[in-house]
């Protein structure tokens, strides 16, 4: 596998976490149906966070092969998913923050 | 322009430039918030900014040591001066902030030196000065050489292991022993994040080696400590004791804003670590050569260590919300 599969997969578990989490916060069925599978919401988004990191290095392994280069799957691409998995990460957190900021002034 | 002034200050454009930017910017800004916050229910920030501020220094100070030994690649020609500089400017911190404490504490009629936060200030604060007098007293540094490298490298852990002890200070509820293993995990791990960076921005042949060990040491702390221990905690304890006291207190949003919001941004810590680990261990190179992967690494280490430091503001205010509500 190249060094730029690792920085992908980080940054593809991160955009889908923070989704499930962007949902959940906005939506109470949501969060209730991910209490039910694990017993509380945070150790269901957790074990999903950790379940798609290895599903995703999978994947992407299997669709990219290990040494097949494309557009998206270049040695040289690490820099470019290690600037996308920084993005990822900030819009969720300023979008989980802005979300909780809201239900607190609205409640 | 060859030289720089900042606030009247003169910061010359030399290997320490940066140094001076901070030092002085660090030391306006405690100044400025113990100014704002002195007598009042958070002077704790004007000592906590103190702290931070001769943590920065002394990871100046190791990192220009570790260039003198050349452990890690030489950033400049004047090093020397640069860790004489930071050595000083950090141990100048370290007094104020524990003076700075003391002060508080006799002026608020507070027993002293009871906390293990406060004994191991001091054991910092004569650590610290036995780092620097020595060394600039003494016109032959080579018999002080291996003490005072053991002892730098010892400062590091100790002032991680210090900021997380002045956070567990104010954790309410039981069980802290939990709490104190979930910010030391913190703590450290912050540290060996620092030390990927420090060997990433500086290769040597040996440094891809040395980084791998610290990215192994943040991921197990970040998923051991950080996850396991903390979410153990935040499932069996933090709901039934202390969400009703920060709800109760004057700052509920601490629960509903910043708790909320720290419980779901750390999920994507764990994953981010392990990446770092796994490009270090399977790199495309054998060494960090490659100014691209060492780019990409310098920039996710960040964003890993960011977040790390944005958790421990988080406690802090989670923390500070549970003793300011025990007391409503």
């Amino acid at each position: 596998m190249r060094a730029a599969t690792y920085a992908m997969a980080a940054t593809a578990s991160v955009a889908l976490t923070g989704a499930i989490v962007l949902i959940h916060i906005a939506s109470p069925e949501v969060k209730q149906s991910l209490a039910n599978i694990t017993g509380h919401h945070w150790t269901a988004v957790s074990a999903i966070s950790a379940i798609s990191f290895g599903l995703m290095l999978v994947l992407i392994y299997v669709l990219l092969g290990p040494e097949k280069r494309n557009g998206l799957h270049k040695s040289e691409d690490l820099l470019g998913w290690s600037i996308a998995l920084v993005l990822v990460t900030l819009a969720m957190t300023f979008g989980i923050f802005a979300l909780y900021v809201v239900q607190y002034m609205a409640a | 322009m060859d030289n720089r002034y900042l606030l009247g200050i003169f910061i010359p454009k030399e290997a320490g430039h940066r140094l001076e930017l901070l030092a002085s910017l660090a030391f306006f800004l405690a100044l400025i918030v113990i100014g704002l916050t002195y007598n009042k229910s958070n002077a704790w920030v004007g000592h906590a900014l103190a702290g931070i501020a001769s943590l920065l220094l002394l990871i100046f100070a190791v990192s220009a040591g570790a260039m003198l030994a050349r452990r890690i690649q030489l950033a400049s020609r004047d090093v020397f001066s640069m860790h004489k500089k930071a050595g000083i400017y950090f141990t100048s911190f370290v007094f104020g902030s524990f003076f700075y404490a003391l002060w508080v504490e006799l002026s608020n009629n507070e027993p002293i030196m009871r906390s293990v936060h406060g004994r191991l200030g001091l054991a910092i604060l004569i650590a610290s000065a036995l780092q620097v007098i020595p060394s600039l007293a003494s016109k032959d540094r080579t018999r002080l050489k291996a003490a005072h490298k053991i002892l730098g490298y010892s400062l590091a852990p100790m002032i991680f292991l210090e900021a997380v002890w002045g956070l567990y200070n104010g954790v309410v509820g039981e069980p802290k022993n939990l709490v104190l293993a979930h910010s030391a995990s913190g703590g450290f791990a912050a540290l060996a994040l620092t030390w990927i960076l420090v060997e990433v921005l500086y290769p040597t042949k040996r440094g891809l080696y040395r980084a791998r060990i610290a990215s192994y040491v943040s991921s197990v702390l970040i998923i051991a400590g950080c996850w396991i221990v903390g979410g153990y905690n935040y499932l069996t304890s933090y709901g039934s004791h202390v969400k009703p006291i920060i709800m109760a207190g004057p700052t509920p949003w601490a629960h509903e804003v910043a708790m909320e919001g720290k419980e779901h941004i750390f999920i994507f810590l764990p994953v981010i670590a392990v990446a770092i680990s796994l490009i270090l261990r399977f790199p495309d190179r054998d060494d960090l050569i490659d100014s691209m992967s060492r780019r990409a690494l310098t920039i996710m280490t960040t964003l890993a260590l960011s977040l790390v430091l944005m958790m421990f503001i988080l406690g802090a205010i989670i923390s500070n919300a549970g003793s300011r509500g025990s007391l409503t």
